[in-house]
């Protein structure tokens, strides 16, 4: 599958970039394609482009917070869950898409 | 506009003029026989500026203008030596240290709040920890007995006042002797003053003189002052009525030959002091070594007492009404002046939290100290010797040259400012081995007498001049005081056996001049020599570079000279032709204008050109804004005022070389003064800390047997390394990130986080426990090990927000997790981590 998701917690110091790298390292045992935007401490960073979320057949939001700009997945199926469920169940993640 | 006949300034202390710098003024004015009359320009005030209570009363606040008058015989003389006393000793009476800021309930750590202790909230006016047994103590009272009229003869009764405050003088002289603390010397001082006080004394003789008793002339005097100085608004001042009380308590005592109560405190085991008020002699008649702490009822921050009590780090709450009748004598209690707080009968567990706290202060104070009394270094490694300006004989062995790298200035006119005839040589020969050896070794530049201008001396011969600052100063006036000039020198010569003693020549205009001096120090060495007098045969011999003729002669002149230190004041004023005493033409001599800043960079190119060691003493080094400006320029030393000394040497650790000499060079290229004041204000210095984990923020084998222990630890932990000045607040801000969600991550590990102000520099700090402990309640999984990311609110360094997240990421790999664990000891940890960490460092 192709994936994109937006990780993104209240602090945006810690959650945002472990939920990113988790989403990462378990789309690639998985052998799915993926592309994540944290939205943290620093701003958005790795922002999606349009291409990537048109093309993408899910979109995870792994959030504690509101995400921004999230009028540019409007048209997209969103799968949401909190930042906790993919430090700590992953696979079950994308289970669910 | 100044005049022979009055000088206007403006008050540059915080504090206004209180009683402090009002008794170094009228021991200025005191010297002189004119009538001298100082009006504050505000509020319309005229006093005697010979009594230090009129100069108080005067209310004289931060940035007020003062008009100083003055008439009679030696008022040019008068006028000149007060202009020199504002100039150059009023900016270096400013107060350094500040009271600690107002507490609320809700400050109190977690830590502390859960051990429920019964406290009583208050205002720290000193900081500290204390604990002991209450003792209460009262206010004098004034005796019945006294209140009655006199039946002596008024000449009798003037004799009895006499002798009680010669006695009192004597009393006071032998209390200034057994105190080493400068603020107490300096309060005492004060005090003495008073005793002399010319206003005071004519209220006591016109009540002698109207047939009344000592004690009732006392009574009166005292009461109109306390009136009058109670009556000011500056709270500052006000304060100053506890003083005036003081002396007049002390004087009954003496003129009735009976205590007037607790005028003298004897404590006999480690107590806390609680009272409504207390005067500085009751402060100095308590055994220090085993008083704890103080609680007042009702005594301010800038109180003489608090001033004393926070000089002698003794921890000291106030403003608690009614406290006397809550604390029983006898009763056991703590005074927690960091945070406001005095508990009653504390716990085992409140006593072992304030031990801990105790030994986090010590470990923090041992290693900040390290780290000061190392060379001041850039981030990228340049290092700078920051040496320290001295104006006054106490300031040799005030302690005040303990960080110091040792005296950049020695402003020997300024030292014996209030002799009369000149000093001897011995005289000062013992002052200037003092402080060869107060600074172990390291430079101690000492100036020739620089006098003339604004800076006269009593004893130094001079001519009038119509233009005094172009005339005969600094070495300009040494022929016509040749006797001095070789006493001086040879006191200098004889004291560089003692220590590494400069010489430095003031006002020098060109190569002949300096030839002409050091044709006259050979001649003194070969005396020496030929009586078998020990020196240095090499001692350096540099000049002061504050005549523009100079700055092009410094070709001709490095080969003749050891060394180079920019005096900025001066030389400021005569490139611009600026009068810097004159506040209508000050502005023109900027030091920060861009065409002054390529003058001192022609001098330090020269200087590098000869090979000759450059050093700045000018004001422009005790301004925190010109820091960058001058480690852009590549000084060898730069010379700062006392007090600025430690602060500017944590500061150059926050500055990289390489951005201050790309600043500079920008700098010089400005146009205008604006355009520099513009480029600082853009130019943000690196946070103190270029490293977010150091090796002292890593710990193994940790004992905490809870998650409220290891962010208690972690809070202490910054707090020692300096990287906090208040922990609570970070203990308080990682339990908050804890309410939101659990910040354990599975695997045994926790990545605790906060982003507060009370952070001061962002860091990470690693703690690995000997045993597993449940990090939450809501799960059952262990954690053995648990990292903390504190984040300061403001930090905007992208760099540190990278290692953050790169460490969040590499936190979710096995190999890293093993690695954390795995490492033998707190080192291989640090550097297990900072290797990991090192690519997001690039560009740092």
């Amino acid at each position: 599958m192709r994936i994109v998701a937006v990780t993104a917690c209240p602090t945006g110091i810690a959650h945002t970039y472990m939920a990113a790298e988790q989403l990462e390292k378990t789309a690639k045992q998985l052998g799915h394609e993926m592309r994540v935007e944290t939205q943290g401490a620093m701003g958005i960073e790795h922002e999606l482009t349009p291409e990537e979320i048109e093309e993408a057949d899910v979109v995870i939001f792994a959030v504690g917070i509101e995400v921004e700009q999230r009028e540019r997945f409007e048209r997209k199926r969103i799968v949401e869950v909190p930042v906790q469920d993919v430090l700590k169940d992953a696979a079950g993640v994308f289970a669910k898409l | 506009m100044n005049s022979d006949k009055h000088h206007v300034f403006t008050c540059c202390l915080v504090n206004g003029l209180h009683a402090r710098p009002a008794t170094r003024l009228v021991g200025v004015t005191k010297e002189f026989s004119a009538n001298i009359t100082l009006t504050n320009e505000r509020n319309g005030e005229q006093v005697n500026a010979k009594s230090i209570l009129a100069v108080v009363s005067a209310d004289v606040q931060h940035n007020d203008s003062v008009r100083i008058e003055a008439s009679g015989p030696d008022r040019e003389l008068a006028i000149q030596a007060i202009r020199d006393f504002c100039h150059n000793v009023l900016p270096t009476l400013q107060d350094t240290s500040q009271p600690p800021a107002d507490p609320t309930s809700a400050s109190l750590p977690p830590s502390l709040a859960e051990l429920d202790a019964s406290w009583i909230l208050g205002k720290p006016v000193s900081p500290g920890v204390g604990r002991g047994i209450v003792f209460h103590v009262a206010k004098p009272v004034i005796p019945e007995s006294v209140m009655g009229d006199s039946t002596n003869t008024p000449d009798f009764e003037f004799e009895r006042l006499a002798t009680a405050l010669a006695r009192l003088r004597v009393k006071l002289d032998s209390k200034q002797m057994a105190t080493a603390d400068e603020t107490t010397r300096g309060v005492i001082a004060a005090h003495m003053a008073i005793t002399d006080d010319v206003d005071l004394r004519s209220i006591m003789d016109q009540h002698l003189q109207r047939g009344h008793a000592a004690e009732q002339a006392v009574i009166q005097a005292m009461q109109s002052f306390v009136r009058n100085l109670q009556a000011v608004d500056n709270p500052y001042i006000r304060e100053r009525a506890a003083d005036v009380e003081d002396i007049g308590f002390q004087l009954l005592e003496l003129l009735c030959g009976e205590s007037l109560g607790d005028t003298t405190i004897g404590l006999r085991q480690p107590s806390v002091i609680v009272a409504e008020r207390l005067t500085p002699n009751q402060l100095l008649s308590a055994d220090r070594k085993l008083l704890q702490a103080l609680v007042l009822e009702d005594t301010g921050a800038t109180s003489h007492v608090v001033l004393m009590a926070r000089s002698m780090n003794i921890p000291t709450i106030s403003n608690m009404p009614g406290i006397r009748a809550r604390l029983a004598a006898g009763m056991s209690i703590i005074v927690d002046a960091h945070r406001g707080i005095v508990i009653q009968d504390p716990s085992p567990a409140v006593i072992s939290f304030y031990e801990r706290e105790c030994d986090n202060y010590q470990r923090r104070n041992a290693l900040l100290k390290a780290q000061a009394f190392d060379k001041a270094r850039t981030t990228d490694g340049t290092t700078i010797d920051v040496a320290t300006n001295i104006s006054f004989k106490e300031d040799v062995n005030s302690g005040l040259l303990a960080l110091s790298d040792g005296i950049g200035l020695l402003r020997t006119e300024l030292v014996f400012a209030d002799f009369q005839i000149a000093p001897s040589e011995e005289q000062q020969y013992s002052l200037y081995c003092s402080a060869a050896q107060a600074v172990e070794g390291k430079p101690a530049i000492i100036r020739s007498y620089d006098v003339g201008a604004d800076k006269p001396l009593a004893f130094f011969r001079s001519q009038p001049e119509t233009n005094p600052a172009l005339g005969c100063r600094g070495m300009r006036s040494y022929a016509d005081n040749s006797e001095l000039i070789d006493t001086q020198l040879r006191a200098i010569i004889r004291a560089s056996s003692q220590g590494n003693v400069q010489l430095m020549i003031p006002m020098v205009s060109c190569l002949e001049e300096v030839i002409q001096v050091k044709e006259r120090i050979s001649h003194i060495k070969r005396e020496l020599r030929s009586v078998g007098v020990r020196f240095n045969e090499r001692m350096p011999v540099g000049v002061m570079v504050e005549v523009p003729l100079l700055v092009s002669a410094l070709g001709d002149i490095c080969p003749h000279v050891d060394f180079l230190s920019i005096g900025t004041n001066d030389l400021a004023q005569y490139y611009a032709a600026a009068d810097r005493c004159n506040q209508v033409v000050a502005s023109v001599a900027n030091v920060r204008h861009p065409a002054f800043l390529r003058v001192l960079m022609q001098i330090v190119q020269a200087a590098r050109e000869h090979k000759r060691w450059v050093g700045l003493c000018g004001d422009m080094a005790s301004n925190a804004r010109n820091l960058p400006l001058l480690l852009g320029l590549g000084l060898d030393e730069i010379s700062v005022i006392g007090p600025e000394t430690a602060r500017t040497k944590a500061l150059i650790g926050a500055h990289s070389a390489e951005a201050c000499r790309t600043l500079l060079e920008s700098a010089v290229s400005c146009k205008t003064v604006i355009e520099v004041e513009e480029l600082l204000d853009g130019f943000a210095p690196l946070r103190r800390w270029a490293s977010l984990l150091t090796p002292e923020l890593v710990t193994i084998d940790a004992n905490c047997r809870s998650r409220a222990e290891v962010i208690k630890h972690f809070a202490d932990s910054l707090f020692i390394c300096g990287r906090t000045e208040n922990p609570d607040p970070v203990e308080k801000a990682i339990w908050d990130r804890e309410q939101e969600s659990t910040t354990g991550l599975g695997h045994g590990f926790a990545i605790p986080h906060c982003k507060t102000s009370a952070v001061g520099a962002s860091s990470i700090a690693i703690v690995r426990l000997r045993q597993p402990i449940q990090w939450n309640s809501s799960d059952d999984s262990q954690v053995g090990c648990a990292i903390l990311l504190a984040m300061n609110e403001a930090d905007q360094d992208k760099t540190h927000m990278t290692v953050f997240s790169t460490l969040a990421r590499n936190l979710m790999h096995e190999d890293f997790r093993t690695g954390l664990l795995a490492a033998p000891d707190t080192e291989a940890l640090h550097k297990f981590v900072a290797d990991k960490l090192a690519p997001a460092f690039i560009g740092d």
